[in-house]
Parts: structure tokens; C-alpha cells; sequence
């Protein structure tokens, strides 16, 4: 086995291998280091199989709209092992591709657990020494845990568990209405599990536009989901089935328990003093919980610290291009504080391989030296979907940034009505003066795919007037987007 | 062929000049080294020389006449040639008024010839009515005009808004974005560089209503001297100007110069390239030849191919050598990467296209940055010697003068040979004054031997 290369990657998800194969392409002598499967937490436990889900959740929700048709649906026999199983079927499709693709490209792909022995060398499992001119550090995160609620993977479970187990818990319970709350909560709930959403901030999706969040917390709640808003989860203790012996705050468990049992969330109200305190219960019961309270980054057991690297919060500091404190050495994704998606690590990695090889190669350097933060989408896959960027009217007045909001609802889109999704909007953030757009949300029917119109459009700095006068196919749904724009320049048509 | 005479730099900081006079008249037959006319610069009044032999067939503009660098001041040729085939003739016309000569002649494009130094603004027409190449100019904002005027770089419609909110005009501002595109950054960097400087003297209201952006060229004609260089004006930086600016004074004052001077004996490089220029349709450059011999040094001695980075001195693993270009309003620095592994062809070919593309603002900035070493060759402009403000990341630049006649002794007898001064600019935090020197004994001895190249 090779032992010097031009660059080293450690890590091999959606930031690792792009930047492994990129290297290739510019004439880079590639490996890329991995302890876990390629295609890391994206590809396994993460977008992947939890797209896998959200789309057998789709279909098992069909069967709504085949009654209402005067079909009789029956749905004994649902088994949402199956469709667990077509989960684990599409990301061991999907990590192999990452695999041949590795291959096809001749980078060198290392198992095993990289450390830094040099700012030149890293030894994998402590033995095989790698040498290489550059190393890119994409070690991704993991989920961050919450005092009192340490993963089990039984019974308290972690984004990770939920998608590597082959059954839905029937009374559910997850911490946390973020994005991977509300994703993983849509299959559940659509596998009939009986669910309340706890979270701690005052609405869910906060940080998305607080008008569009409305729209998925209200289609959850018609769907039956329970929402506990500025609630905090202080512990819990087990009810039934178990020893009953109770956890203390720091979670410890005073003796441990391996027969699984229903759970009692104590929960607290976030602000004591605010009058929604009172419709805080004290405690939730459950067979299970999710805690989805965001992620942390793996920056840990690599050996920075002797290296020099500087850490703010645990995520590794980086600069131009995404170079360290330590010469020769980059980091990219979720280990650094930019965006925790996978599509920003991916165009990191480009961005730091581009440098790579403009330095050794002399090939050009990249044309951004680092993401404009401004254009990265944000999505959110759950029924109704939601996507963003840039500025939400809610920053943009705080901000002080010279705007204008437009929101144009879905019921006035003809192609949603026929479709019966009317249940949405697009909402569009610009500055009345220039027509430069700052931001933009869409929540509803195939937002995911929407928001790309408007993130275009900023990125290639047109101008909200471009939106409203291009001339877009009826009926579609983006003709949302056309009328938001419009809307915003005082002329929306069906509003 | 007939070509066209440009104006060129006369001095590092010029961006344009006033032809002063004309010495010499249409249809008079010139030797190169002739006087063609006297150049007001903002610092001197210079002759200008002609650099080959010929017919002055048109003199394209007229003594008053403010030109920019780069811009066509005369045509030379032989007798009874067409000056009209070498001038753009679609181009002569001020922004504000479109040329009826433009369907004259539809099908002439520029000339091969003009492809390095490509002509801006002909206003043979009325002089009165030149474009003024301000930044600011509110009465001419860019969403003005129904087509694109020459001059005007590609924008993008929100870096057109943004231009007209403030008051901007896009001829003054160079493009960052794709394909050379103005974006907004560059709107916004130009506009807060004049803003920088508008309320550094708040104070000053009289100057500042004398320079406000609203005033007319014409007016500014009256209130400036017939024939003299000076002028009571203010000008707001350009995107550019205040780049340089910031650069060049950080690395002016952050590195400590040294400098290291040589006086090089040019017969051999310049019979070499005589030689293999023979027959050539476009012959090989000076620049390319001298590029290549950098190379070559930099690579015995490799210490000088380095970049300070404040904790570390970064060796640099190619030649990236950078060329200065003078432009209209500064200067820009495109980079042959990799000279070292490249023939004086391929170089010479990669300047040519990076100089004109310099020239005509559509470089990426990939192309201009990250030099490992520059040159700066101000000899056209018949500068003996003078010293280069060192180029970061770059750790030295190389300043080369004029080639001209020197006597000097070889053997017992004194003998006039081909010279050319060189100095060399070092960062001493990365390069010793030593290591400066056999570096500069190195290239001396490759420009004097360029055979030495081969081994």
C-alpha cells in the first residue's frame, strides 16, 4: 500500500469523497481515510435513508387521498420494516457507488481511525503511517446529547438509532422540533406512532421563517402530532416494565436496566415566569425518545491539539479556503463552524482542493475562497417541505437591512389547488431599492425544488423584476414564485 | 501594414495624457527614435518617440487632447495605406452620441495587430465631447443608455441597481464576477472607496463643489489650463486605485526592501531572439525570453520563489512568474504559472493572451493572483533603471530597464553593447541580501549566456 500521496482526507462523507474525487480530477495522488463506511453520515444515517422513510411515509399517506376516492384501503400489514429495510437497501446502494466511484477516480480508500503524528504524517490505527503535502480534515459530527438523556439506542435514541432500527415505537416522544426532529417525526407519525414534539424555543423550525413554520406545525398537528413549545426536558424515569429506578439530572443511571421500558419525561417550562409557562405539563410518557437537539462536531482524537490547530467550540477554526492554523492542512464540513449540510461540505472540499492543487500544481485557484453563506439552501423534507436562504423577514428586521417581505399563499396557485395542496406559501425577502434579493422561504408542495428559482436568481445577482417578469409555465407550482415576486413589486396578479 | 500608435505609460502612476503638441504632421515619413509629439503627463511633458519607421498616415488625436493609455492617438503605415482598416472605425464615437460611421463599415473588425492593446474611445469627432473616465458620474449612470456603449463592462442587473443608487458609473468600476462580469462587491468596493475618501476632508467644500461628480466635462475643460498638466481636481479612487493602494503601501511598509542592482550585456539574448524570430509571422517577446531565464534561475535558487506567511516562510513548488501590465487607471499583474516547466513559445503565448485580456478587463482573479515572482518592465518607456515595489505573496520583484546602447570595455577597447539595468526588490524577512545577490550574478549570467539555460 502507498504510503505518500499529494493529499490525505480523512473522512469519506459527502465532503471527504467529493474532495477526494476533485483531487483526482485535478492530478492530485488521493486517499482518503475512513473509519466508518463511505459516503460517512449523509449516505448511512442521514439524507440517504431518511429520504428513504419520508418517501414510504408519502406513499402510506396515499392512502388517504385512494379513500377519499372511495377506495377501501386496507392497511393491515403495514409494516414499516420494509421500508426500513428499502432504507438500508438505498444507502448500501448509494455507499458501494461512493466505493466504485473511489475507485474509478484511483484514490486510495484506508479503513481505519486517522491521528496526526506530524503536521506531514498520520498513522492509521496507530500503525500505518499515510504521508501526504496536504491533509483535508472532514471527520464530519455526530449528535449532540442532552444532560439526562444519554443514547441508549433503545429507548433513548439519537438521529442515528432512529434510522438503524426496524420498528416504530408506539408511543414516541423526540426532543427537539428542528429539521431532523420534523423529518424523522413525519415518519413516525406516519407509521402510526402515537407523538409529541418537545421543544424548547417557542415555535418549531426556529430557525426558519416563523409564518412558514406555522404552516408544518399546523398540517403535523391535523396529522394528529402533539407540539409541547418552551418546554425544556429535565430527565426522565422509567414507568413500566422496568425497575423504576429513576436517572439523576446528569443522566447516570443508578443501576442499569437492560429490559427496555416505557419512559416519564419530566419537562420544565424554557422561561418560568412567561404566561405560556402554565400550559407546560410536567411530564410526558413514552416507549421511546428521540433527543434531536442538534449535532457536534468530531474534531476530537486526531491529535490537533499537538498540531497547533486552533478550536472555537469543538469545530475547527479555519480561514481562506479553508486552511488551518496549521500550514498544509484543511478542514471541511461539519467539523467547521459553517453550515452542518451536506451540500456545503461537498463544495468546501472542492474550494480546499482547488487550493491544494493550484499550489502544487499550478492549476487555477477557485473562484470563492470560501461559501458565500448567503446562497446555501436549507431544507427541510418533511410533508408539507420547506426550503430557504438568505435572510428570513424575521433577521431582516432585526437586522436593519433596508426590505421589503412579500408572501404569496399557495391557495392562490391554480396548480396547487387542483393537486389539493393548497396548504403553503413563498415568501420573498428584497430590498425595495435595488431589487436585490436577500432571502427567500417556500413551504409546501416540492419547496425543496422551488427554492432554486430565487437561489439562481440571487446568485446570479438578477433582480427581483428578472423573477417577476419571466414568463413561467401554467400551471405549475412555480408559478408561486413568479407571483411572489410580482407581489413584491406591488403587481401580483391573483393575490 | 498600417498599425495604430497608442498611447503608453509614460510613468508607472500615468492613465492618461495631453498630446501638447504635434511635431510631426499627416503624410510625413518617420524613423524609429523620431519625436512624434510632446505628452503631458500629471508629471512631466515627455516626447514621444516613434517606436518603428513609417508614414504618419492619421493623426487620430488632435493636440488638447486628453488620451488614455492604451488608446489610439495616430496611425503609421506605408504610403497610400487605409488608416481606416486598423482603426475600429464602429468604435469611433463618444458614448452619448452614436456614430453615423458605425454602418459605414459593418464588416470591419479590429485588426489582428490590435488584439494586444485593443483601442477604447476614438472621439476623433469633437474632442470637446471625449468621454470623461470618472468614476462617478451621476448624470451617466449605466441604466441610462438603451444599448451598451463601448467602455461599459458587463454587469449584472443587480450590480446595475445598485450602481444607479448610488450614483455610479460602471466604465470606472472592473469586474470580479464571471467572465469579468461587474457584480455588486464591485459597485459596493467602489463606492465605499470613494465615500473613504469624500469624507476624509469634510471641510473642504469649495474643492468638493468644484469636483462634484454632476459636473460636466465641458465644464471641467474650461476650468482646466489650455495647454498645462495640472489641474484643480479631486478624483475619487477607482476599485483598482485603492487595491493598489492598500497592497502595495502594506507591502511597502511591511516588508523591508532591499535592493540588489546588475547591469546586463543583452547582445547574445537579443541575437537569439532575432534569430529565432526569423521568418515568424508574430514574433516571440522580449518578456517571454526573460521570463523563461527567471524560471531557470528560480530554480537554482528556489529561496527566492517563496512567500513570507508570518509564522512560516512557504516555499512555492512552480515559477509563477507575474508580469506587470499598465492599464488604464493602474496596473494589473497576470501570472504564467509553472514557467519553469514551459518553453519561451508556450510563455510567450500564454503573455500574449494574458496581456490583452488584461488589457480588455476579463481576467479571473485566479489569473492574476498568487504570483511567486514579478517582473515589471518599465524599458519601453525608455526608463534606464528604477526600483519595483515588492508584489505579495511574492517575496522579490525584478525591474527591468531599457536595452540601449552603453559603452562599455571588453578586453582593452571600449565597445557599444546592448545593456539593460536590472534591480532586484527583496523581502529581507524571506531573502538575504547573499542569497539576493547570487540570484541576480545567476540571471545576469543566463541573460548574458542564455545557453547556460540548457544545462
Amino acid at each position: 500500500m502507498e504510503t505518500e500521496y499529494d493529499v490525505a482526507i480523512i473522512g469519506a462523507g459527502p465532503g471527504g469523497y467529493v474532495a477526494a474525487i476533485r483531487a483526482a480530477q485535478l492530478g492530485l495522488k488521493a486517499c482518503v481515510i475512513e473509519k466508518d463506511k463511505p459516503g460517512g453520515v449523509c449516505l448511512n444515517v442521514g439524507c440517504i435513508p431518511s429520504k428513504s422513510l419520508i418517501h414510504q411515509a408519502g406513499v402510506v399517506a396515499g392512502a388517504q387521498a385512494l379513500r377519499a376516492l372511495g377506495a377501501q384501503v386496507d392497511l393491515s400489514g403495514l409494516d414499516y420494516g420494509k421500508a426500513y429495510e428499502a432504507s438500508r437497501r438505498a444507502a448500501e446502494r448509494l455507499s458501494k457507488g461512493v466505493q466504485f466511484l473511489l475507485k474509478k477516480n484511483k484514490v486510495d480508500y484506508r479503513a481505519g481511525t486517522a491521528r496526526f503524528a506530524s503536521a506531514r504524517e498520520v498513522l492509521i490505527d496507530g500503525a500505518s503511517p499515510v504521508r501526504a503535502k496536504a491533509f483535508i480534515i472532514a471527520t464530519g459530527s455526530r449528535p449532540r446529547t442532552l444532560a439526562g438523556f444519554d443514547f441508549d439506542e433503545r429507548t433513548v435514541l439519537s438521529s442515528t438509532g432512529v434510522l438503524m432500527l426496524g420498528s416504530v415505537p408506539k408511543r414516541a416522544v423526540i426532543l427537539g422540533a428542528g429539521a431532523i426532529g420534523m423529518e424523522l417525526g413525519y415518519v413516525w407519525n406516519a407509521f402510526g406512532a402515537e407523538l409529541t414534539i418537545v421543544e424548547a424555543l417557542d415555535r418549531v423550525l426556529p430557525i426558519e421563517d416563523a409564518e412558514a413554520a406555522a404552516v408544518v406545525r399546523k398540517a403535523f398537528e391535523a396529522r394528529g402530532v402533539t407540539f409541547i413549545t418552551g418546554a425544556l426536558a429535565t430527565g426522565f424515569e422509567r414507568v413500566a416494565g422496568g425497575s423504576g429506578e429513576a436517572r439523576d439530572s446528569g443522566g447516570n443511571a443508578a443501576s442499569q436496566q437492560s429490559n427496555p421500558a416505557a419512559i416519564r419525561i419530566a419537562l420544565a417550562p424554557a422561561k418560568p415566569g412567561a404566561p405560556e409557562a402554565s400550559a407546560v405539563p410536567a411530564s410526558v410518557e413514552a416507549d421511546a425518545v428521540l433527543v434531536a437537539v442538534g449535532r457536534v462536531p468530531n474534531s476530537g482524537g486526531l491529535g490537533l491539539e499537538e498540531l497547533g490547530i486552533q478550536l472555537e467550540r469543538g469545530f475547527i477554526h479555519t480561514g481562506d479556503w479553508y486552511e488551518t492554523s496549521a500550514v498544509g492542512i484543511y478542514a471541511i464540513g461539519d467539523v467547521v463552524a459553517t453550515p452542518l449540510l451536506a451540500h456545503v461540505a461537498s463544495k468546501e472540499g472542492e474550494i480546499a482542493v482547488e487550493r491544494i492543487a493550484h499550489l502544487l500544481k499550478g492549476t487555477p485557484l477557485p473562484a470563492e475562497r470560501r461559501v458565500d453563506l448567503s446562497v446555501v439552501p436549507s431544507a427541510v423534507y418533511c410533508e408539507p417541505e420547506l426550503a430557504s436562504f438568505g435572510l428570513s423577514a424575521e433577521k431582516a428586521a432585526t437586522s436593519g437591512v433596508r426590505h421589503a417581505v412579500y408572501s404569496f399563499p399557495f391557495r392562490a396557485v391554480g396548480k396547487a389547488v387542483a393537486i389539493e395542496r393548497p396548504e403553503g406559501l413563498a415568501k420573498v425577502v428584497h430590498d425595495p431599492v435595488t431589487g436585490e434579493i436577500l432571502g427567500a422561504t417556500i413551504v409546501g408542495e416540492r419547496a425543496t425544488d422551488l427554492i432554486h428559482e430565487l437561489l439562481l436568481a440571487r446568485k446570479a445577482e438578477l433582480t427581483i423584476e428578472d423573477v417577476a417578469d419571466l414568463m413561467h409555465a401554467h400551471p405549475t407550482m412555480a408559478e408561486a414564485v413568479m407571483e411572489a415576486a410580482k407581489g413584491s413589486l406591488g403587481r401580483a396578479v391573483h393575490a | 501594414m498600417a498599425e495604430s500608435i497608442l498611447m503608453t505609460a509614460l510613468s508607472p502612476t500615468m492613465q492618461d495624457g495631453v498630446i501638447a503638441e504635434w511635431i510631426v504632421a499627416e503624410g510625413q515619413t518617420v524613423k524609429a527614435g523620431d519625436a512624434l509629439c510632446e505628452i503631458e503627463t500629471d508629471k512631466a511633458t515627455m516626447p514621444y518617440e516613434s517606436p518603428k519607421a513609417g508614414t504618419i498616415l492619421k493623426i487620430v488625436a488632435p493636440a488638447g487632447h486628453r488620451a488614455a493609455v492604451g488608446e489610439t492617438i495616430a496611425v503609421l503605415g506605408k504610403p497610400g495605406e487605409d488608416w481606416q482598416a486598423v482603426v475600429d472605425t464602429s468604435r469611433l464615437a463618444s458614448p452619448t452620441a452614436p456614430s453615423t460611421t458605425q454602418s459605414a463599415f459593418p464588416a470591419l473588425g479590429p485588426s489582428s495587430n490590435l488584439v494586444e492593446a485593443p483601442i477604447q474611445v476614438i472621439p476623433i469627432q469633437n474632442a470637446d465631447q471625449a468621454p470623461v473616465r470618472s468614476a462617478m458620474q451621476i448624470d451617466q449612470a449605466y441604466g441610462d443608455y438603451p444599448a451598451l456603449p463601448s467602455g461599459v463592462p458587463p454587469s449584472s442587473p443587480l450590480a446595475r441597481a445598485v450602481a444607479r443608487e448610488r450614483g455610479l458609473d460602471l466604465r470606472g468600476i472592473r469586474g470580479s464576477g464571471p467572465g469579468g462580469r461587474v457584480v455588486q462587491r464591485d459597485v459596493l468596493a467602489a463606492s465605499n472607496a470613494a465615500t473613504a475618501t469624500g469624507t476624509q476632508i469634510p471641510q473642504d467644500n469649495a474643492a468638493a463643489s468644484v469636483t462634484r461628480p454632476a459636473t460636466s466635462p465641458q465644464q471641467r475643460q474650461k476650468i482646466r489650463p489650455a495647454r498645462g498638466g495640472l489641474r484643480d481636481e479631486r478624483a475619487p479612487l477607482t476599485k483598482m486605485r485603492s487595491i493598489i493602494a492598500e497592497r502595495l503601501g502594506a507591502s511597502w511598509s511591511q516588508a523591508p526592501h532591499f535592493f540588489v542592482r546588475a547591469a546586463v550585456d543583452m547582445e547574445r539574448l537579443l541575437e537569439l531572439r532575432a534569430t529565432l524570430n526569423e521568418g515568424r509571422e508574430r514574433p516571440v517577446g522580449l518578456n517571454a525570453f526573460v521570463m523563461r531565464l527567471v524560471a531557470a534561475a528560480l530554480e537554482r535558487h528556489p529561496g527566492i520563489n517563496a512567500s513570507w506567511e508570518g509564522d512560516a516562510i512557504r516555499y512555492r513548488p512552480a515559477a509563477d512568474i507575474g508580469l506587470a501590465v499598465a492599464l488604464d487607471g493602474g496596473l494589473i499583474t497576470p501570472v504564467v504559472r509553472a514557467c519553469e516547466r514551459k518553453g519561451i513559445e508556450e510563455i510567450d503565448a500564454e503573455l500574449t493572451d494574458l496581456v490583452s485580456r488584461a488589457r480588455s478587463g476579463t481576467l479571473s482573479p485566479g489569473e492574476y493572483s498568487e504570483a511567486s515572482f514579478t517582473i515589471s518592465n518599465l524599458g519601453s518607456s525608455g526608463v534606464e533603471e528604477f526600483t519595483a515595489i515588492i508584489n505579495p505573496p511574492g517575496s522579490a520583484i525584478l525591474a527591468l530597464g531599457a536595452v540601449s546602447k552603453e559603452a562599455v570595455v571588453r578586453g582593452d577597447a571600449i565597445v557599444a553593447r546592448r545593456t539593460m539595468r536590472i534591480t532586484l526588490s527583496s523581502d529581507h524577512r524571506v531573502i538575504d541580501g547573499a542569497a539576493a545577490a547570487a540570484f541576480v550574478a545567476e540571471l545576469k549570467t543566463l541573460l548574458e549566456e542564455p545557453a547556460r539555460a540548457l544545462l
